[in-house]
């Protein structure tokens, strides 16, 4: 058997396994609770950013007589089924992404309308942030030339994500994307 | 205060098998080469800094994968990835992959595995020991060895599962509406689930992780409920490490919770499944 560690060495082994335990507890609180932003110091936030760019929509079909049909989208921009599409389809990260895609749904489906008739295609959307979903965008009709609503939501949405940035005293409503499974409409 | 003094004196003093200590420096040197072999084979960059962390990077986890001076590779190892790897190319050079949790304990694990007997067992320190021995006609040395540094990477485990469940301890998680965020961007796409289940599960998960994170963080060092926990934060492990990204972050900690269970208990296992009597 060797010798019992000397008293010095016990010193030392003590005093490394405080500092060094100490570190361990103390650099992620001064970082996430405290708000240092130290590269030297290590906060364990995983997956705290990951997935804010994701977007969950539903694009509906109005016809004059106020019937509303929800759009399978990937089947109506010409994919078998959703695995078919590819992942920047399936995927929208943003309200810019839900436009565009919208905007090609429309020139998609502009063989099915029939004479007279006006093709409208509008998104109940909701964009994913460090808070949770964000609040329900609707849509005016995304085929017509231009869509101010657009413009009135990407405001919003810039806005908002200002707001989260430097964050604001309190959050916005709570509107998940299955609080308007359904609607289209913009009211 | 004369138990804080006990105590205290125990954890300085205390010696137990160094076979766990090595399983965790040759486990740990493959889970290195796994994440930066890549990065660092002569061809893939030459860039002087790349060649001179990729050098360093390659000599002293080859010797620490040996078990040739283990603590002084160890140390050598744990400064090169840290300060070459994650400081330098992951801040300095904007390396962003190089910054990640996953990256980062295992960049920190050869210095705290510098801190345990991590040469003791299945090393060259330990075969050359053994030689000096026997030229000496003396008896094999034991496998024995301080026990304070495996418990240091024991108390980073569970700091880990401390400060991650803080983290998660907000109402945007824990309703499960992170969590919907997460299967929709790796599964389900823009589409949000139809089934009614959907929401629900998602809470569901999000809350019992959180509950097994903050569980874990005591529970771990309790001998009697390692049984259960162990094999429970495993599988927890296990179908994050196949369902999401998280690199060899799942496969480090599966090797790290050999750090809570006593050395001795971990020896005798390896002992009986050699077949060879156990030592206590």
């Amino acid at each position: 058997m060797e010798d019992p560690p000397s008293k010095a060495r016990i010193a030392l082994r003590l005093g490394a396994f405080l500092v060094v335990a100490a570190f361990m507890f103390m650099g992620p609180a001064a970082r996430q609770l405290g708000g240092s932003h130290s590269k030297y110091l290590r906060n364990w936030v995983m997956f705290s950013g990951f997935a804010r760019e994701i977007c969950a929509v539903e694009y509906t079909r109005h016809s004059g007589d106020d019937a509303v049909t929800p759009i399978n989208r990937t089947q109506a921009l010409g994919y078998e089924t959703y695995l078919h599409a590819p992942k920047t389809v399936r995927r929208l990260a943003g309200i810019d992404e839900v436009e565009r895609q919208g905007r090609k749904i429309c020139s998609k489906l502009k063989s099915t309308v029939a004479d007279g008739e006006v093709l409208d295609i509008r998104a109940a959307a909701t964009c994913a942030s460090r808070k949770g979903w964000k609040d329900t965008v609707n849509t005016e009709n995304l085929c017509a030339t231009r869509s101010t609503s657009f413009e009135r939501l990407r405001e919003k949405a810039e806005a908002e994500s200002k707001a989260e940035t430097n964050p604001a005293p309190k959050a916005g409503p709570k509107a998940g994307p299955k609080a308007d499974p359904k609607t289209g409409a913009d009211k | 205060m004369s138990w804080l003094r006990e105590r205290a004196l125990w954890l300085a003093t205390a010696e137990a098998s160094t076979r766990p200590a090595a399983l965790m420096r040759i486990g740990l040197v493959l889970l290195l080469w796994v994440r930066y072999a890549k990065s660092f084979i002569l061809f893939t960059k030459l860039d002087p800094a790349y060649i001179g962390i990729g050098a360093s990077f390659w000599l002293s986890t080859t010797l620490l994968f040996f078990g040739v001076f283990s603590r002084l590779s160890a140390t050598w190892a744990g400064v090169t990835t840290m300060a070459g790897i994650y400081f330098f190319l992951g801040y300095e050079r904007g390396m962003e992959p190089f910054t990640h949790h996953h990256t980062y304990l295992l960049c920190i694990s050869p210095l705290l595995l510098a801190l345990t007997p991590c040469g003791g067992s299945y090393s060259f320190d330990r075969w050359w020991a053994l030689r000096s021995a026997d030229a000496a006609g003396e008896p094999p040395p034991p496998e024995r060895g301080p026990l304070w540094g495996q418990y240091l990477i024991a108390f980073q485990i569970a700091m880990i599962y401390l400060w991650g469940a803080v983290d998660k301890t907000n109402a945007a998680y824990l309703s499960g509406e992170r969590f919907e965020h997460y299967l929709m961007a790796l599964y389900f796409g823009s589409d949000y689930p139809k089934w009614s289940g959907f929401a629900p599960m998602c809470t569901f998960l999000a809350v019992s992780s959180v509950v097994l994170e903050y569980a874990l963080v005591p529970g771990l060092f309790l001998r009697r409920l390692q049984p259960l926990l162990i094999p429970i934060a495993m599988i927890f492990h296990a179908i994050i490490y196949y369902t999401m990204p998280v690199g060899t972050f799942t496969l480090n900690m599966w090797l790290f919770y050999i750090a809570f269970i006593h050395p001795d208990v971990v020896h005798d296992f390896i002992d009986r499944m050699s077949g060879h009597s156990v030592s206590s």
